[in-house]
């Protein structure tokens, strides 16, 4: 791109680009001064824009926050129900994916880092994880639907939701944890190795708790991502929670999260609910503060990995270690 | 006994990566022969050229579902694309220490918001405000849904084109301004052009979250599938849109089958927007190792990118 450069100035008279006229410095100078501004306003739009709308929806859903409305069934009737099964189901669908996509997550993130040769397989697996992460998520609530519900009769559940999320988040878990475990130091792996450490028993006592904070945050991540998804589910767990089943662990019911909830509310609409706008404020503000506390939790974890991983260079291994 | 634990950890680990590679291979095999069902129904030319679609006179013209998907996603990326990479330049060239570090968390807050909130937003604050100005009859339509889209495609489309220019070699700034360039000119004509792979991937990424995106739209856009909207403020729909609209009730084996083929054809687009990305990236910078489009350090990750945090 230099090169491009001096092809532009060397094509000008020299001296006139050595001495350039006052005019042309003056509009320079102008220029500079309007494109830095019309940059900064770019960047303070986004702030208000993001202040605004947390401030948007808080001042109209917490009003409606009260510990009955987050632990109370909605009612059909009267005004005044709440969306405890809704945050059940939420956070059951939350658990049991992150039980399905952890592990293998995880285990891939191991392969990749440690094991995998360059080749072709590697290639296909590399493109497989990006092609995946890519695929709008409505995608996989219809695969979801064809297999899950199709060939394996799950039915609308929340068994079918939690696998299909599994799917869809295994990309982000494999790609975090991957980070976090190719960040532990080479020289765990040298000492396990040479201390006659065999390669599985190096991953599992070296590498492994080398990677932890890492594979937590990968954790959290995803969970938020899991908490705020709705086109999947919608396609797969179903848009009701049956009234004889509230808070039920049988993960083969019909289930509906807060975030599907909020969009049956709105959109669907729910006949004979009273008080449906207020239910929507309110699970609105709920689904945006779980949200900001996972990332608050995400960012205490980052911190963390950071100050370990500069940590690592200038404290004693040892010492550090045995914290662990 | 070592040895077989050895070999035993190596095919677990294995089969996990090869997950990866069966659910992608799954998903185009199951889509795909799910959907090419509907030619069974209908002659292709039927379904590609087809300007309508209604459901109860059976009638499946992927048309208006291509139309609005298209004409959204551009009007987002012409406005999307140079707001975000000025915020982006804004954070790399101008921004001093702290006050870049509150515009990265606000990057990654507005990357977590869900996407029923965003749906929300643009009900409470962008139909109103359409319905009043344009005097539309419901204020839904394809310009809520670009306006909603321009801030859900923020965090892609920032966070990429920040990455691309924070890599530039700081030769290229240095020779700039000591030729007397004005930071401005320095950004215009020197970096800019030097980041063009980053900056076509991030846009190309930021694309791939529009025109997969499905609930906000949902949400705004009004849901007419019959036909194409007359303008940017009467009802329309997309191709997610339509999917889970009708999906959950669609009970006819064709209507069906045409849902799941608009699936395919979404899948489809998509894989063809990361191979434009692999395009516009190998062709420069293939002697370092690149860091893969959104592979970026835990600290930036927004945790919906591309195919993430859509629902």
């Amino acid at each position: 791109m230099s090169v491009d450069v001096q092809d532009r100035y060397t094509s000008m008279d020299t001296a006139a680009m050595l001495t350039p006229s006052h005019a042309a410095r003056q509009r320079a100078r102008i220029a500079d001064m309007v494109a830095t501004g019309v940059m900064s306003l770019a960047a303070l739009l986004l702030i208000i824009v993001l202040f605004g709308v947390i401030f948007l929806l808080l001042r109209a859903g917490l009003p409606a926050l009260s510990w009955t409305f987050l632990t109370t069934a909605g009612s059909f009737i009267d005004a005044g129900g709440g969306i405890g099964p809704q945050i059940f189901v939420s956070f059951y669908i939350l658990i049991l994916s992150l039980l399905i996509t952890t592990p293998i997550g995880v285990g891939a993130a191991i392969y990749m880092s440690e094991y995998a040769k360059p080749g072709w397989l590697t290639t296909a697996i590399r493109f497989s994880t990006e092609a995946l992460a890519s695929v709008p998520s409505v995608v996989f609530g219809v695969f979801g639907s064809i297999v899950f519900l199709g060939m394996f009769h799950l039915g609308f559940s929340v068994l079918s939701g939690a696998l299909t999320l599994s799917l869809l988040n295994l990309p982000l878990m494999v790609r975090i944890a991957e980070d976090a475990i190719r960040s532990v130091p080479e020289s765990y792996r040298e000492a396990s190795l040479a201390l006659g450490g065999t390669k599985w028993e190096t991953i599992r006592k070296a590498v492994l708790p080398g990677a932890v904070p890492g594979i937590i945050t990968a954790m959290v991540l995803t969970g938020g991502r899991i908490i705020g998804e709705t086109a999947p589910l919608i396609l797969t767990t179903g848009t009701t929670i049956s009234p004889n089943a509230h808070y039920s662990l049988n993960p083969l019911q019909t289930g509906e999260t807060l975030a599907v909830h909020i969009w049956v509310l709105k959109i669907v609409g729910v006949p004979g609910l009273q008080d449906a706008q207020r239910v929507a404020d309110g699970s609105a503000a709920t689904l945006l503060l779980i949200v900001l506390l996972i990332n608050l939790i995400a960012a205490y974890f980052t911190t963390r990995l950071q100050n370990k991983l500069s940590g690592t260079t200038t404290a004693p291994r040892a010492g550090r270690r045995g914290k662990e | 006994m070592v040895r077989r634990n050895i070999i035993i950890a190596q095919a677990v680990f294995f089969s996990c990566a090869a997950i990866l590679i069966l659910s992608t291979l799954g998903l185009l095999l199951f889509v795909g022969t799910t959907g090419l069902r509907v030619f069974s129904y209908m002659h292709p030319a039927e379904f590609f050229f087809g300007s309508s679609w209604n459901q109860s006179s059976e009638t499946f013209g992927v048309l208006p579902l291509l139309y609005g998907s298209i004409v959204s996603t551009l009007i987002t990326l012409l406005i999307s694309g140079p707001l975000a990479i000025a915020v982006a330049i804004f954070m790399v060239e101008i921004a001093p220490g702290p006050i870049r570090r509150v515009m990265r968390t606000a990057i990654e807050l507005f990357a977590s918001l869900p996407s029923v909130i965003y749906g929300l937003l643009g009900l409470i604050i962008v139909v109103p405000w359409i319905r009043t100005t344009m005097h539309a009859g419901l204020g839904k339509g394809i310009l809520a849904a670009s306006i909603v889209l321009v801030f859900m495609t923020q965090p892609t489309i920032v966070s990429i084109a920040e990455d691309a220019l924070r890599s530039l070699p700081n030769s290229l700034r240095e020779g700039a301004l000591a030729l007397g360039a004005t930071r401005w000119q320095m950004i215009w004509r020197v970096l800019l052009p030097a980041a063009r792979p980053g900056l076509l991937t991030a846009v190309i990424l930021g694309m791939g979250r529009a025109i997969g995106e499905t609930m906000a739209v949902q949400m705004v856009i009004g849901n007419i599938t019959s036909r194409t909207p007359k303008n940017l403020w009467t009802g329309a729909t997309t191709m997610p849109a339509a999917i889970v609209t009708q999906l959950p009730e669609a009970t006819g084996p064709e209507h069906r089958a045409a849902l799941i083929m608009v699936a395919f054809l979404l899948l489809l687009i998509t894989l063809l927007l990361i191979a434009g990305v692999r395009l516009a990236t190998s062709r420069k910078h293939s002697s370092r190792r690149r860091p893969s489009p959104r592979s970026l350090r835990p600290t930036t990750l927004p945790t919906g990118t591309a195919g993430g945090g859509q629902a």
